[in-house]
């Protein structure tokens, strides 16, 4: 069940803001900021002692890694919590397959095909896909309304003496497509006691003789220890003429029951018919051609026609070579009792346990009619030939039952005479020769569930493409509208840029007065101090003195814009981070649409996604684990809104994590902020892109870093 | 001999060059970051409707397997 449970999970939870509102994660928080600011107050000059600062460090070393453990904690309790285990069967197995097939894969491409360990793996996946399928199976006999079947689950063969009941479908009245009319109701209604109990005689024997067949068939099925449709059709016949039988003598004891009470000896409407005669006797019975006559008479004397002949002759000869079938049948069943004794108790008690019909009394009373009654005995009739039909059938297959077991047994008389002149240990050949047939059938049956795996495959590998194609239409649009919001935006950047531009050239030219001006009073300082007329020197004194004005005043705007202008510059780098973050979501839709486009492997997509995901620090400073370069591109990115502290990024560098475990890090330190929230849906989804394989491929993945 | 009133008119010339360059870079400014601001909403609908859109395809996927 955890294997089930731990399947269906994400691989990566949509992080929420109530998480951060957890009181262990606020309280790891303070302590860690407390932590931090101890080393900030130590290596700011608090204190020269490198023991305290060190200790310090540590301890706020301490407090981050609670802090990271305190999130995986929180994390998994909240995800935890919102997972739902699955209930359905159907679902909990194809989730164990999933998980099982994913290990396989990642086990596959890590270690190769022929690895003893990825082979073992490989065994395993069909049984779990067959418990898929039986877990089908099952479910939709359930909402079917029946038992459970013998399914690949459970490792039984469905023949025909171990099936239960819903495998053998036995028809009713209304759903067998033949006209199972209750037998002997006209006789019933019309009969007198007499009449009464010779039907009930007839009847009787005729059930008896049903039993026997069905429990012949039984004993033949055992012996050929597999499956034969013709079989089970007879045997679903014989099933329903049971019940018709059945139903038939509830009803003639109900109506001799009412006699009884009302004293009523109905007058006889009909001449005196012949009673059940010795044709009708039970062998003739099963094979169906004493019946078949009974029948037909019983129509034809409503109608007043002559009656059939019998063929007596045909009917012994059948009745012979049904014994003879039955005694070899016995002769295997005692064979098949080795091995399948269990299978014959079984479709014992289903024989036993098969559901009755309700018995309905008095069905044809309110029928006056010959002629209805002549329809139903016509319809009798037919049912009759039928029976007739298939226990020559039956007969014709013991038959060739009865020369096979003979066959068999020649076969197996040769075998012990091998046996007895080789020494050889019994008859384990001919059993291993039946083993390995019935393996073969259950091999076939094999087959046949894996076709049937294979198309279930198929058509979920449709629908994922579907999914797929579905998803990328989606990020399509949203790609698209996201464009259309962007690119305003980056077009009025481009032009803000310029101004700044500008307004650092036109600062730029102010300074180089500023500069000329300086190189003027230099200039006229040094020719004061060489001339030597009053004149001049007073010019000159004049000069400097009005420059010197001057460049008081351009040092003043100078410092004054200089500001002004490198705030500007500044703010522009921050809008510039904006953009480029909004940028960057659009553009890992794009690569997400265009490897789908590809329709790239799911290494490709997985590394498409993977890329925009978790990019690693792309600079050979930050891949060195440099702080300093990490945080240049970090504050491109994110501006002022999230300043990170250096120490903690070269310790967080220095570890390899991916740039989102550090944006995790760094927002489990500083807090949620604006900027992250729109953001981390679409990395969700790109998450569950290709969420067949390639999420498996990164839980593998994911369980394998060591913690 | 050094031209004062060329010196004077060229330092005023270039103050109202410093002046119009900064002032159109803090209007620009002003108005991206405005328009950012703006539209972060809009994004942020654009991409929570698309998040949604893809859940309900997952949900009916998952149905559907």
């Amino acid at each position: 069940m955890n294997e089930s449970i731990e399947g269906t999970r994400r691989e990566k939870p949509v992080i929420k803001d109530e998480w951060f509102t957890d009181p262990r994660v606020s309280e790891a928080a303070e302590a860690l900021r407390t932590a931090q600011a101890a080393v900030e107050a130590l290596e700011a000059g608090e204190s020269r002692d490198a023991g305290t600062i060190d200790a310090a460090r540590e301890r706020a070393q301490h407090a981050r890694e609670h802090m990271a453990r305190v999130w995986e904690e929180v994390s998994a309790d909240k995800w935890q919590a919102e997972e739902v285990p699955p209930t359905d069967p159907v679902e909990a197995a194809r989730v164990m397959y999933q998980a099982k097939r994913a290990e396989y894969d990642a086990l596959k491409e890590e270690k190769g095909a022929d690895d003893p360990e990825v082979l073992a793996l490989k065994k395993v996946l069909p049984g779990l896909v067959a418990k898929i399928s039986a877990a089908k199976r099952k479910a939709r006999k359930a909402e079917e309304g029946a038992d459970e079947p013998a399914g690949a689950d459970t490792g039984r063969t469905p023949d025909v003496a171990a099936a239960p009941a819903p495998e053998l479908d036995v028809p009713s009245a209304q759903t067998s497509g033949t006209e199972l009319v209750p037998v002997g109701d006209e006789e019933v209604v019309d009969a007198d006691a007499g009449d009464l109990a010779d039907v009930h005689a007839r009847l009787s024997e005729e059930l008896a003789g049903v039993h026997r067949a069905l429990a012949s068939i039984e004993r033949a099925a055992g012996v050929r220890g597999e499956a034969d449709p013709a079989a089970e059709s007879e045997a679903r016949q014989f099933l329903a003429r049971r019940e018709q039988l059945t139903a038939a003598l509830a009803r003639i004891a109900a109506r001799a029951a009412g006699m009884a009470e009302q004293g009523d000896e109905q007058p006889r409407k009909r001449a005196a018919r012949p009673r059940a005669s010795a044709a009708a006797s039970p062998e003739a019975i099963a094979t169906g051609s004493a019946n078949t006559g009974k029948l037909d008479e019983m129509a034809d004397d409503q109608t007043g026609l002559a009656p059939h002949p019998q063929n007596v002759a045909e009917e012994r000869q059948q009745a012979v070579r049904r014994r003879r079938a039955e005694k070899s049948a016995e002769k295997g069943a005692e064979r098949q009792d080795r091995h399948e004794g269990a299978a014959q108790q079984e479709a014992g008690q289903e024989q036993r346990s098969a559901p009755e019909q309700p018995v309905r009394v008095g069905l044809f009373s309110d029928y006056g009619d010959r002629m209805s009654l002549y329809f139903e005995s016509r319809r009798l009739g037919k049912d009759a030939r039928e029976l007739e039909r298939k226990g020559k059938r039956l007969a014709t297959l013991e038959e060739e039952l009865a020369a096979l077991t003979g066959e068999l047994d020649a076969d197996d008389e040769e075998l012990q005479g091998i046996r007895r002149r080789h020494k050889l240990p019994d008859r384990a050949a001919l059993w291993r020769a039946k083993d390995e047939e019935v393996l073969k059938r259950k091999e076939d049956r094999l087959r046949a569930q894996i076709d049937e795996v294979r198309r279930d495959v198929e058509l979920l590998q449709k629908r994922v493409e579907a999914h797929e194609k579905a998803g990328v239409e989606i990020v399509e649009r949203a790609a698209k509208r996201a464009d259309a919001i962007i690119a305003p935006q980056q077009v009025q950047f481009t032009e803000m840029t310029k101004r700044v531009d500008d307004a650092n050239d036109a600062l730029a030219r102010y300074r180089g007065m500023l500069e000329t001006t300086e190189r003027e009073i230099a200039e006229m300082t040094d020719r004061q101090n060489n001339v030597t007329g009053v004149s001049a020197k007073k010019e000159l004194a004049y000069l400097l003195q009005h420059h010197a004005m001057l460049h008081k005043r351009l040092q003043h705007h100078v410092d004054t814009w200089s500001v002004r202008v490198a705030r500007l510059t500044a703010e522009r780098d921050r809008l510039g981070g904006r953009i480029a973050e909004r940028a960057s979501v659009v553009e890992g839709m794009k690569q997400t649409l265009e490897a789908a486009a590809r329709g790239g492997s799911s290494a490709e997509q997985a590394a498409a996604a993977a890329a925009h995901e978790a990019p690693r620090p792309r600079s050979p400073e930050l891949e060195r684990g440099d702080a300093g370069e990490f945080m240049r591109v970090w504050n491109g990115r994110y501006g002022e809104s999230l300043p990170l502290d250096a120490g903690d990024l070269s310790n967080l560098i220095s570890s390899d994590p991916t740039y989102r475990e550090i944006e995790t890090a760094a927002r489990l330190r500083l807090g949620w902020k604006r900027g992250f929230v729109w953001k981390l849906p679409i990395l969700s989804w790109l998450w569950s892109f290709r969420t067949n394989r390639m999420l498996r491929q990164m839980r593998h993945d994911f369980l394998k870093q060591p913690r | 001999m050094f031209d004062e009133e060329a010196f004077e008119a060229e330092i005023a010339q270039a103050e109202a060059a410093l002046v119009e360059s900064v002032g159109a870079a803090e209007e620009g400014i002003s108005a991206l970051e405005a328009a950012l601001d703006a539209s972060d909403g809009e994004l942020r609908d654009v991409l929570e409707s698309t998040y949604k859109a893809l859940e309900a395809l997952d949900a009916v996927h998952r149905e559907d397997a």
